[in-house]
């Protein structure tokens, strides 16, 4: 390998300019992000990517749209490199590399009912999968979304959620909050009890769950008790990856990894894994 | 004889060969790498005359893993100014001399976790290409060794340049060409031509090293033995000794978990994004925002304990623990992993 060849590297990012932030929440920002062609790589719905602001340092974000022309991820703030990421502007540089992982399985899902169950910052990356059904409405059944937050500041993509989704034929858009608050009407209820509430039909339906490692496992009960069966339910799973291309460790859980062999399992698969996720 | 310097050549040498064949190593441009009896242990380093070469069974305390995949590596560099990054990788050459059987077992191991699948690794790949291997078969049996359990050893076949067995003679070795890289480290010794019985005497010897092992692990079904025992009593009373110190992690020639993080010096002019080794048995290693994969100590030694005996089956279809013994010989708490597998295979 000629020394300064970073072509081949798969641990040297290539360089993406943020074009556009979006304030989601008062935590939560959406950014886009391009190279002056456009998109760095084609990235599938679920997939992940690696992204760099040197020089803080790199973490894994999933991606939460993959436009024509830019890459969107929501990002959280809740550690040194998200702070960081959340006082950057418009036009500044980042490295990214991937994508990683397998995705959602959209192709397997068409022509199923699709339930998507989301908790906080886990609509982001399912919003990539959401939007992809929309794009391509007719190949999916019916389209429903439970999405909840700690509170009504915590929700984010509150004008999809609130005025283009529910728009779509053939769509319902559950929404809730925690704990009752004064200026809000909706729903005050936790996921999964929401969730048990509203019973589903499991007939030709696929679940996809995504949230804290706690709605994870209260939802996949639910589902469980309204008669979902594992391979009906799929979830993505995160850790701390360093490397995402299977060598720095993090992210194994059994003979998996999550970066190489997930990041989206159906629970059919994850049953036969220790019991850590 | 005359040595011709072919691979499949066989002979036997005097410890004065080793002279020989370090020196072409050095002549060839190698740093030299060698197992070093000091301080009352065995060592990698650098090596001197191939006077210093211990013969000694077992592979020292530390295994030679550091020589190709180090304990700290800059990946690229970023420049604050000019926001470009460069990443310089200048091949590596480096040698062993007198690396043993598992160790060698432990180097294919690493050699697919980082050049296998679709993203080779560019900075093994460059410690990894040229590294001439001088093999030392093992003729005695170590007290915490049981490669001959994981299949690892006393004696390689395989994926040496050269390799030597001391036979039953003080100063008399059978030495083995299996490159043409290992033949040019020999051609034109003058050797005795290998006989008959000098091959029943290595073989004799490996056989002996092998059952006389005082310690052993039956492998047998031992991953899916490994999984049904997720929950066996076991973990709880060797993660109350634990005392969580990673020692066992460090010295392991399998581990390669490593932490990422970006540095930047004093004049803040440039950044290193640099590679670790990191171990599972750190707290932060299975954290995540609001939560930890692995939070109990118990979930943590069970990790490493089962990626060695079990996981690793499944992701690269061999043991991730090649049998060397230096985590039990390294562990201040006298957990074994041998005495583990046993005990959840129920053979204890």
């Amino acid at each position: 390998m000629p020394p300064d060849c970073t072509c081949q590297n798969p641990l040297v990012p290539s360089i993406v300019k943020v074009v556009e932030i979006v304030d989601e929440t008062y935590d939560i920002k959406n950014f886009y992000v391009a190279t002056d062609q456009g998109i760095p790589f084609e990235v599938l719905p679920g997939q992940l990517c690696m992204v760099s602001l040197l020089p803080v340092g790199e973490g894994m974000f999933s991606v939460t749209w993959q436009a024509e022309d830019h890459l969107q991820f929501a990002i959280r703030r809740v550690g040194l490199l998200t702070d960081a990421l959340h006082e950057i502007e418009i036009g500044q540089e980042l490295g990214i590399r991937g994508p990683y992982g397998n995705g959602f399985p959209v192709r397997q899902c068409e022509g199923k009912n699709m339930l998507f169950i989301g908790g906080g910052i886990g609509l982001a990356p399912l919003r990539s999968f959401i939007k992809h059904c929309f794009r391509r409405r007719k190949r999916y059944g019916q389209i429903q979304v439970l999405y909840g937050a700690r509170s009504v500041a915590d929700l984010c993509f509150k004008q999809e959620l609130s005025v283009e989704w529910p728009a779509q034929p053939e769509t319902r858009i559950f929404t809730t909050i925690d704990r009752p608050e004064a200026d809000w009407d909706g729903k005050v209820a936790f996921v999964p009890a929401y969730l048990e509430e509203l019973a589903p039909d499991p007939e030709n339906t696929v679940a996809v769950v995504c949230g804290p490692p706690i709605m994870i496992t209260l939802a996949l009960k639910s589902l469980q008790k309204l008669g979902f069966k594992d391979d009906q339910v799929i979830t993505t799973l995160e850790g701390r990856m360093k490397c995402g291309i299977g060598k720095c460790g993090r992210c194994n859980i059994g003979s998996e990894y999550i970066c190489l062999d997930g990041p989206v399992f159906d629970l059919a698969h994850l049953r036969h894994l220790p019991p850590e996720w | 004889m005359v040595l011709q310097g072919q691979a499949g050549e066989n002979a036997v040498v005097g410890r004065d060969a080793f002279d020989e064949i370090l020196a072409r190593l050095q002549e060839r441009g190698y740093a030299v790498y060698g197992t070093v009896n000091e301080k009352g242990t065995g060592i990698f380093r650098p090596l001197g005359g191939a006077g210093e070469l211990s013969l000694r069974c077992t592979g020292g305390t530390l295994p030679p893993k550091y020589l190709w995949y180090p304990p700290s590596e800059t990946m690229f560099t970023y420049d604050r100014q000019s926001g470009a990054l460069r990443s310089e990788i200048e091949p590596v050459k480096q040698a062993v001399f007198g690396i043993r059987p598992c160790d060698v077992h432990a180097l294919l191991a690493l050699d697919e976790v980082f050049l296998g699948g679709d993203y080779p690794d560019p900075y093994y790949r460059a410690r990894r290409e040229d590294l001439p291997l001088v093999v030392f078969n093992c003729v005695e049996s170590g007290d915490t060794c049981f490669c001959s359990s994981m299949g690892t050893g006393p004696g390689l076949d395989h994926d040496y340049d050269l390799l030597i067995t001391e036979l039953d003679r003080p100063g008399r070795f059978l030495l083995e060409v299996g490159s043409g890289l290992g033949g040019e480290l020999v051609r034109d010794l003058r050797a005795e031509v290998a006989r008959d019985e000098d091959y029943q005497v290595k073989h004799r010897r490996l056989e002996d090293a092998a059952a006389n092992a005082r310690t052993t692990l039956e492998t047998e079904d031992l991953p899916r033995l490994m999984s049904e025992g997720h929950g066996h009593p076991y973990w709880r009373e060797i993660s109350d000794k634990c005392f969580g110190c990673a020692n066992c992690t460090s010295v392991c020639p399998t581990c390669y978990c490593a932490d990422i993080f970006d540095e930047t010096d004093f004049s803040l002019t440039e950044t290193r994004r640099k590679r670790r080794w990191s171990w599972c048995f750190l707290m932060e290693f299975g954290a995540v925002h609001g939560g930890n994969f692995r939070e109990r100590r118990i979930d943590r030694l069970r990790q490493f304990m089962q990626h060695k005996l079990n996981f690793s089956v499944g992701q690269y279809g061999r043991f991730h623990c090649v049998g060397c013994g230096r985590c039990i010989v390294w562990c201040p708490a006298n957990i074994d992993i041998a005495q583990t597998g046993r005990t959840i295979r129920g053979d204890a």
